[in-house]
């Protein structure tokens, strides 16, 4: 059996035994798990169990279920210890030895999580063991829970002022732009894309989320008092809180006002859209065009981060050129451009060295694949064209003979070898050399 | 008086050359009869393959055949086990083409290599023999007896691929190779079976 663990920040707000019942997650009331917050859609997400494996649906959520920073299009399988993203809660599945289940509790086994926090947890142990520690259940004492409670509040605020007032220095990215590193080891850290926005952000995010959502309901009272002055009591100069109060007092101000006998013939209606998060809509942008340009911000973005982990630079940099474009200075994509182009270049050059110690080691197949690589990396490496250019005549000749060896093997029956002979001239050779295609259809007849 | 003496002189020097010369010529032959000298003194039987794949020529004297086993299609040794000529056969897809003889030395090599760390000095060369064109690598290794010679001649013969694996002791390598290199040139393939006279 199987539990999910509920978290908010570092916290454990609950833990929910999963059966054979489908489980709803969202803010209203008629969920199964209700989470009492604005980061969560109504109805956010279902956990469901198909085939002995649970997933995890969004139902429709305006924030939408993250795992692994990306986010989830309709359904996806849960994962032991791998934690599920869902406004300003993670959830992670885990091993249940207790016997309770949704199951066994028809009906009656709603849990409800509000602000308060139920206990407290190590996370680092879940981290690295993708399961959270045992100790929770000792941590529960209300004397300690409580005096750590008020001195993170209070660290809580400060934080918060710092991260949001550094956030608004520089739009910070939405949830979903949360790209993490290159999964390069050795990267030197300013080459990393940024790390994830912070739970702090979360939290700013979700306000702005729901007021968001409440001003497209035309709900604008709820939209200030509940979600627009706790923001802006939080971070009295976030930008994107001080626009959206504007909105909305402009939005009650043309309520009250009386409505024109006729509408103006020419005046183009006005279109609201929800403003992407470090994404400023531009002014007379129109709402398709900049829904255009903020999908294409994050898009691009996103799959650059993605190129990036996979040191796929000759595609990464366009992309995040195309941001810096798009929205100039975007998560800090400039710094990022600037620095994906220098690790480029340092590992072509290394890719370059490499082959060039391979060349005069004899090996020539390995010092040509180094070579390409160094192209990979750069397609504009100068070292590593010139190294090929130079080559070029042994290389061919080197492919003609792999060739040669390849179809005596075969005439000796020794297929293994000469497979992996054809390999070589097909790597080798260039792609106008007959002796190649010949080598790609007899690669074709030999393969088991 | 003194022309007279002057032709006999002549006539004595013309003898003592011409007397020498048959006198060479009776060695050469004398050699070459009592079996004096080198290669020249041993004389061959043909071996002939039982299903009449391929057939060489072994000394008459000292040498026998033995039982094969899998692959090995011939075993023809010198009684002492001085000098042993072992004979192997595998099938081909398709013949070798002329120029593919080298690359084929050099696959054989790389075999060889593989299979016989130790061993060392490996040389090929081209080789004809009544089969056909082939290639000779020579190398030497470490025996149970000591330090050896082996010359592997690989032919292709239509589907055919035999090789020829002479082994000596290389102590006996001056004594031995022109015996070896006669079985080798002497090796004999035809393409389709021959009625078995072995």
């Amino acid at each position: 059996m199987s539990k999910l663990v509920i978290f908010r920040g570092d916290a454990v707000e609950t833990e929910i035994h999963l059966g054979g019942q489908a489980v709803r997650i969202g803010r209203d009331a008629r969920n199964d798990v209700v989470l009492d917050d604005k980061t969560v859609t109504r109805f956010h997400a279902e956990v469901v169990r198909q085939g002995g494996h649970y997933f995890i649906a969004d139902m429709n959520s305006r924030n939408g279920i993250w795992m692994n920073k990306q986010r989830i299009k309709g359904k996806a399988p849960l994962t032991l210890g791998v934690p599920v993203t869902l406004g300003a809660y993670e959830l992670t599945l885990e091993d249940d030895l207790s016997t309770s289940d949704l199951d066994e509790t028809p009906g009656g086994n709603r849990t409800v999580v509000g602000a308060a926090t139920v206990a407290a947890r190590d996370r680092s142990a879940a981290s690295t063991s993708g399961r959270p520690s045992q100790a929770a259940a000792v941590m529960r004492k209300p004397a300690v829970f409580w005096s750590g409670f008020g001195l993170a509040t209070v660290l809580l605020c400060v934080v918060t002022y710092a991260v949001v007032r550094r956030v608004t220095a520089r739009p910070a990215p939405p949830p979903v732009a949360g790209d993490q590193a290159p999964a390069s080891s050795a990267a030197p850290p300013v080459t990393t894309i940024p790390a994830p926005p912070s739970v702090d952000a979360n939290i700013v995010a979700g306000y702005l989320a729901a007021a968001r959502s409440a001003i497209d309901e035309r709900n604008y009272d709820a939209a200030l008092q509940d979600d627009i002055l706790p923001l802006l009591n939080l971070d009295p100069n976030n930008q994107d809180a001080l626009d959206l109060k504007r909105q909305i007092e402009e939005a009650k101000a043309a309520q009250l006002a009386p409505k024109p006998a006729a509408p103006a013939p020419k005046t183009a209606p006005i279109v609201e859209v929800a403003e992407v998060p470090g994404i400023p809509r531009k002014a007379n942008e129109a709402a398709a065009d900049y829904t255009a340009r903020a999908g294409r911000v994050q898009t691009n973005f996103r799959e650059a981060g993605r190129n990036l982990e996979k040191q796929d630079f000759a595609a990464a940099i366009p992309r995040l050129q195309q941001v810096e474009r798009d929205q100039p200075g975007y998560q800090g994509v400039d710094a990022l451009i600037a620095d994906a182009v220098a690790k480029q270049k340092r590992l072509a050059e290394d890719a370059v060295d490499s082959g060039q110690k391979n060349e005069q080691a004899g090996k020539l197949l390995d010092a040509v694949r180094w070579y390409r690589e160094a192209q990979r990396i750069d397609p504009g490496s100068p070292g590593a064209r010139d190294r090929l250019a130079a080559l070029n005549d042994r290389v061919t000749q080197e492919g003609l003979d792999a060739f040669g060896r390849a179809e005596v093997l075969r005439k000796r029956n020794d297929n293994a070898k000469a497979i992996e002979l054809y390999k070589q001239a097909i790597e080798l050779l260039p792609a106008t050399n007959e002796k190649r295609a010949d080598a790609m259809q007899w690669l074709e007849k030999l393969k088991p | 008086m003194t022309g007279t003496v002057s032709s006999r002189r002549r006539a004595a020097i013309a003898c003592a050359i011409a007397c020498a010369i048959l006198l060479g010529e009776r060695a050469a032959i004398a050699q070459k009869k009592f079996l004096i000298f080198g290669d020249s003194k041993v004389s061959y039987t043909t071996f002939r393959d039982m299903a009449g794949r391929f057939e060489l020529e072994y000394p008459t004297k000292d040498w026998g055949s033995f039982p094969p086993g899998g692959s090995t299609i011939a075993i023809l040794s010198r009684n002492d086990k001085t000098a042993t000529v072992v004979i192997d056969h595998s099938r081909l897809t398709e013949p070798l083409a002329p120029q593919e003889i080298t690359t084929n030395a050099k696959i054989e090599i790389d075999n060889l290599k593989e299979q016989q760390p130790n061993a060392k000095g490996f040389t090929s060369e081209l080789l004809d023999c009544k089969a056909g064109s082939g290639s000779l690598i020579r190398y030497s290794r470490a025996g149970a007896r000591g330090p050896e010679r082996v010359m592997r001649y690989s032919v292709g013969v239509d589907k055919d691929l035999y090789r020829l694996d002479a082994v000596v002791a290389e102590a006996s390598l001056a004594r031995f190779e022109p015996i070896l290199m006669h079985m080798i040139q002497s090796f004999k393939a035809p393409a389709g079976p021959v009625t078995s006279k072995n």
